[in-house]
């Protein structure tokens, strides 16, 4: 996985690992004169305010290893392995947790992370004729050199070209010659408008109108994907061009379920407009996605800045200042509006800086807050009055299972593009069982029968508790030699903590109950182990 | 200690293993009643022992008290199996054959479901107006357009949630069962009402089995519950109360006898399984996957699952209808015959209700690679079975089926229909996590000659 591979490899082994990846040196950091994160005091001061009117009492904050693991996963996809967390606890530091949160920043993984997150939102797990792969490397770079939020959002907008050259076209072949869905999606996506209802018919709870909708989708009207064929024995990407810019004809339904009487309808639209909204700046000419990506990307759209600061707001704290994230409506009011808005101007303040953004919110006390709350008084979640506890995606479950079980060692993957293959296909199954839309946020404990049945039999898990060469199990063995240290170091390889006394010896009673023979010795390893990788507290990100 | 035992209902956090006095969570009175169960003094107190001989509870008014959908994924051709036009050119080469109930004619490679016409109405004037697959899927599946805000519940989620507290104690399987198509999931209803999607009905559900003993995962069950009570005294309550209830029934899934027989269709007599698995094309034997998905269907519903999805795909025939349609009628004449023979011999067609639809039809005119492309204007669907009045043609088209005559139906017609026939109040009104009312059934009405 990433340079914290296995759980028991000492200092130098992480650290070769750890160059396995590209020279990265200074590459993606926050860009200069944006180190400085003191707005994190006033995001905490919003919520604490909240929290005093509500008269809600906040939780405590997080333990070092509960921060540690909870930070690994939202910016690194995965959990730490156990030498991690007892280096991070022993760590004397008093600015250690920043210290973390800007290694991980700056990591590949992180870029990696969020690559996935962005692939799957903009092009779907399948992707469709879109090349997953490109769109990924296409993001992948962009977050790694911390490309301005603005300038990616343009070049997906616009993008032309074959799709092995500018993989940035991928977003747009995923749902080119569809005019109608590039609207629907990039307004959901970029801006939480959901224009969408508006095809039909004049949306019921927002202001827009068919007329907007379709003056809006005018924009697309030009894209289009030409498939390349074969050359040789070699297949050729898709070439997206875009012909925009003359007149838009579309054809538009009646009103649904009107039965027989739905005609067909045509509307033609000499020049898009944006939404109702005027916005400065002089028409550029040429093509109109050029005009409407600028449009879009301005700082007078406020919805723009707005959208993403929602969105990562939602990634790392389980809950959006508006839910659902992605509908900004004005009939969807945030919980905390004024705090919106300045994150939303602070974020443009910055340059559109997608690393300064994160590295905000994850040093806020709000973040590092635990999600044990006050009292065991399950109330203000809503508030952030204790964490929310955010169910794994797919991905991350695959990742927290190979890295606790060190089944990427006993499979002897290490580099990135055959973990990244190996996780797509073991993740075919999991968004399966997972059965949620990948556009869809999840709201709710997603959890299926067969994902229970995966976790419980799946073979994953079944080869990684195993007490065979290569695994985590084989290693704890080998280098610790009391059963006390073993279930203490399968605690942290599994859940990031050390068992509290009375884990330990319920643990160490039921390998005592298995007997001594060594088969039997090392099935209680193995069903301890099975256990704790099915638990809430392994299945959760909390 | 027999063969299969459940979870029992009497540890607060997860099912910890045998346990003699829970009795599968099915109170001792009623584990008495089960003669079978009982007589051979075993824990292998499956739901279907323990009411052997007992009906499916039922909803009040209801006609019928399951349903199978059979999905025609694609979008079928109306012409070539329920709206025939021997007359028109746009009817194509196939032809027409006669029905049991006179005046009923439908496609001439449909010969076995035509005898069996007395128990199958038509709806010839669907016309829904959405020509896309998805869009059409999602409507036919929910009665709603797609929006995005919304993840509407499919039918089957909603019969599953409407019927939940009907369900016998200690029924262990889910009420909506999918096989070998996605259907449409639960959307705001929640997890309760997913389908279980079974994707090969020879190997009907993955990661089943374990090859330890059960004594051992009953060990590492109780090992997981003390983790999850410990975990649970500081945060996550509604995370671990979810957690349980989703590993209980999964746990319980995995044990239960009538799962595994009613996913097991090789015990099935051999006269069965030929009658729905097997067709002859051009006078060879060929197997037929839609029959034995039928016959899955037929297994869960008498094992008590109350909505059952199968499927047929395609049916995008862009190009060669007569060929296409010809082979896929084969499939379907098989199946759809075998399935009402069956369920009429078992004394279960009469409370069982068949839905046959796709997202939409195919273009009346043939196009210039002999094909038909998407037509959502006027096109067929069939419902069979005893929750509707049978031998009916409902609707009318035009000479050349480009037009709806008379009677025009809607996707939220079809629904309320369905609804109406399993006594599910058509009027009701769920509500979306965000508190939105969505209506059961929003711009349509249950067909009355169907189910008055």
């Amino acid at each position: 996985m990433r340079h914290r591979k296995c759980f028991l490899a000492v200092g130098f082994t992480a650290m070769a690992s750890f160059f396995l990846w590209p020279a990265m040196a200074d590459a993606g950091l926050s860009r200069e004169g944006n180190a400085d994160i003191s707005f994190a005091r006033k995001v905490d001061e919003f919520i604490s305010n909240k929290l005093k009117e509500e008269q809600l009492v906040p939780a405590k904050m997080t333990t070092d290893s509960e921060f540690l693991r909870r930070i690994s996963l939202d910016l690194t996809g995965t959990i730490p392995p156990a030498e991690e967390v007892i280096a991070f606890i022993n760590d004397k530091d008093r600015k250690k947790r920043a210290n973390k949160i800007d290694e991980f920043l700056n990591h590949p993984m992180f870029a990696e992370n969020l690559a996935m997150l962005w692939a799957n939102l903009l092009i779907t797990r399948d992707g469709g004729d879109a090349d997953r792969g490109l769109m990924e490397k296409y993001l992948r770079d962009s977050f790694l050199y911390n490309k301005p939020y603005d300038e990616m959002v343009r070049e997906l907008l616009t993008a032309e070209g074959l799709s092995d050259e500018n993989p940035a076209v991928n977003y747009l072949v995923r749902r080119s010659g569809s005019a109608p869905e590039l609207a629907g999606h990039s307004a959901r996506v970029f801006m939480g408008l959901q224009i969408q209802c508006a095809q039909c018919h004049n949306h019921p709870y927002e202001k827009w109108t068919q007329d907007d909708f379709w003056a809006y989708a005018a924009y697309f009207s030009g894209i289009s994907k030409r498939e390349m064929g074969m050359d040789g024995d070699k297949f050729r990407p898709f070439l997206l061009s875009d012909s925009g810019g003359g007149k838009a004809r579309f054809q538009v339904r009646g009103k649904p379920g009107s039965g027989v009487s739905a005609q067909e309808i045509y509307k033609e639209i000499d020049q898009p407009m944006f939404l109702q909204m005027t916005l400065p700046g002089k028409k550029v000419g040429g093509r109109w996605v050029d005009q409407m990506a600028k449009t879009l990307t301005h700082p007078r759209n406020a919805l723009f800045a707005k959208s993403i600061v929602n969105r990562t707001w939602y990634h790392l704290m389980g809950r959006g200042l508006v839910m659902p994230i992605d509908d900004l409506g004005e009939n969807n009011p945030a919980t905390h509006p004024e705090l919106l808005v300045s994150l939303a101007d602070d974020f443009i303040d910055k340059g559109y800086d997608v690393k300064y953004l994160y590295r905000l919110l994850c040093n806020t006390r709000t973040y590092q807050r635990s999600s044990a709350p006050h009292n065991r008084k399950y109330e203000g979640s809503d508030f952030y009055a204790y964490a929310n506890m955010k169910p794994m995606t797919p991905e991350q479950l695959f990742s927290a299972t190979v890295q606790a079980t060190g089944l990427d060692e006993k499979q002897r993957y290490s580099n990135p593009k055959r973990i990244r293959d190996w996780k797509m296909q073991t993740i075919r199954p999991f968004v399966f069982n997972f059965g949620n839309d990948e556009e869809e946020v999840v709201e709710e404990f997603q959890g299926t029968i067969p994902q229970a049945l995966l976790m419980m039999n799946g073979p994953l898990t079944t080869e990684g508790i195993k007490v065979s060469k290569g695994g985590n199990l084989d290693r704890l063995f080998k280098i610790r030699k009391s059963d006390a240290d073993r279930v203490e170091l399968m605690f942290l390889a599994a859940v990031s903590r050390r068992p509290t006394p009375a884990e330990k010896s319920e643990i160490l009673s039921y390998i005592k109950n298995k007997g001594t023979a060594e088969q039997k010795h090392k099935e209680g390893y193995e069903d301890a182990f099975w256990a704790l990788l099915n638990t809430t507290e392994f299945l959760f990100n909390h | 200690m027999s063969e299969y035992f459940e979870v029992s209902a009497n540890n607060p956090v997860l099912g910890t293993g045998p346990d003699e006095t829970g009795l599968c969570g099915v109170s001792r009175r009623q584990f008495v009643q089960g003669s079978m169960a009982a007589a051979i003094g075993s824990l292998a107190c499956t739901w279907s022992d323990v009411l052997a001989g007992e009906k499916l509870p039922q909803l009040a008014g209801a006609r019928a008290d399951q349903v199978i959908v059979m999905w025609m994924g694609g979008g079928p051709t109306q012409m070539e199996t329920w709206d025939p036009k021997p007359e028109n050119a746009n009817g194509g080469e196939l032809g027409a054959i006669a029905t049991a109930v006179d005046g009923i004619q439908i496609g001439s490679t449909l010969p076995r479901i035509a005898k069996e016409f007395k128990d199958v109405s038509l709806i010839r004037s669907m016309a829904t107006g959405e020509g896309n697959h998805d869009r059409g899927t999602y409507l036919m599946h929910t009665g709603y357009t797609p929006t995005g805000t919304v993840k509407h519940p499919g039918v089957g989620s909603i019969v599953s949630n409407e019927t939940f507290d009907h369900q016998p104690a200690g029924f262990d399987l889910p009420s909506f069962i999918s096989v070998r198509t996605p259907s449409r999931g639960a959307g705001f209803l929640g997890v309760d009402h997913e389908p279980l999607i079974v994707s090969d009905p020879r190997n009907p559900i993955a990661n089943m089995r374990y090859d330890y003993s059960k004594d051992r995962f009953y060990e590492r069950v109780k090992l997981l519950d003390q983790l999850e009570k410990r975990f649970a005294a500081t945060k996550g309550k509604d995370e671990v109360a979810a957690h349980d209830k989703i590993y209980k029934r999964t746990i319980r899934l995995i044990h239960s006898k009538r799962t595994q027989e009613a996913f097991d269709i090789t015990k099935e007599p051999q006269s069965v399984l030929d009658d729905y698995g097997k067709v002859m094309v051009d006078g060879a034997e060929m197997a037929n996957g839609f029959g034995t998905s039928a016959l899955m269907a037929r297994k869960l519903l008498e094992a008590g699952v109350r909505f059952v999805e199968i499927s047929l795909g395609g049916w995008d025939m862009h190009g060669q209808v007569a060929m296409n349609a010809t082979r896929n009628n084969t499939m379907l004449d098989g199946a759809f015959s075998a399935l009402v023979r069956d369920l009429r011999s078992r004394g279960m067609l009469e409370r069982t209700l068949i839905v046959w639809m796709g997202e939409f039809g195919r273009t009346p005119r043939i196009n210039n690679g002999a094909g038909r492309d998407h037509w959502a204007r006027s096109w067929s669907i069939a419902m069979a079975g005893g929750g509707i009045n049978g031998g009916l043609a409902i609707g009318k088209t035009s000479k050349d089926g480009m037009d709806v005559e008379n009677d025009p139906h809607s996707a939220p017609d079809v629904l309320a229909t369905i609804y109406k026939s399993l006594g599910i109040d058509t009027n009701k009104v769920n509500y979306s996590s965000r508190g939105r009312p969505i209506p059961l059934v929003r711009g349509g009405a249950p067909i009355d000659q169907l189910v008055v």
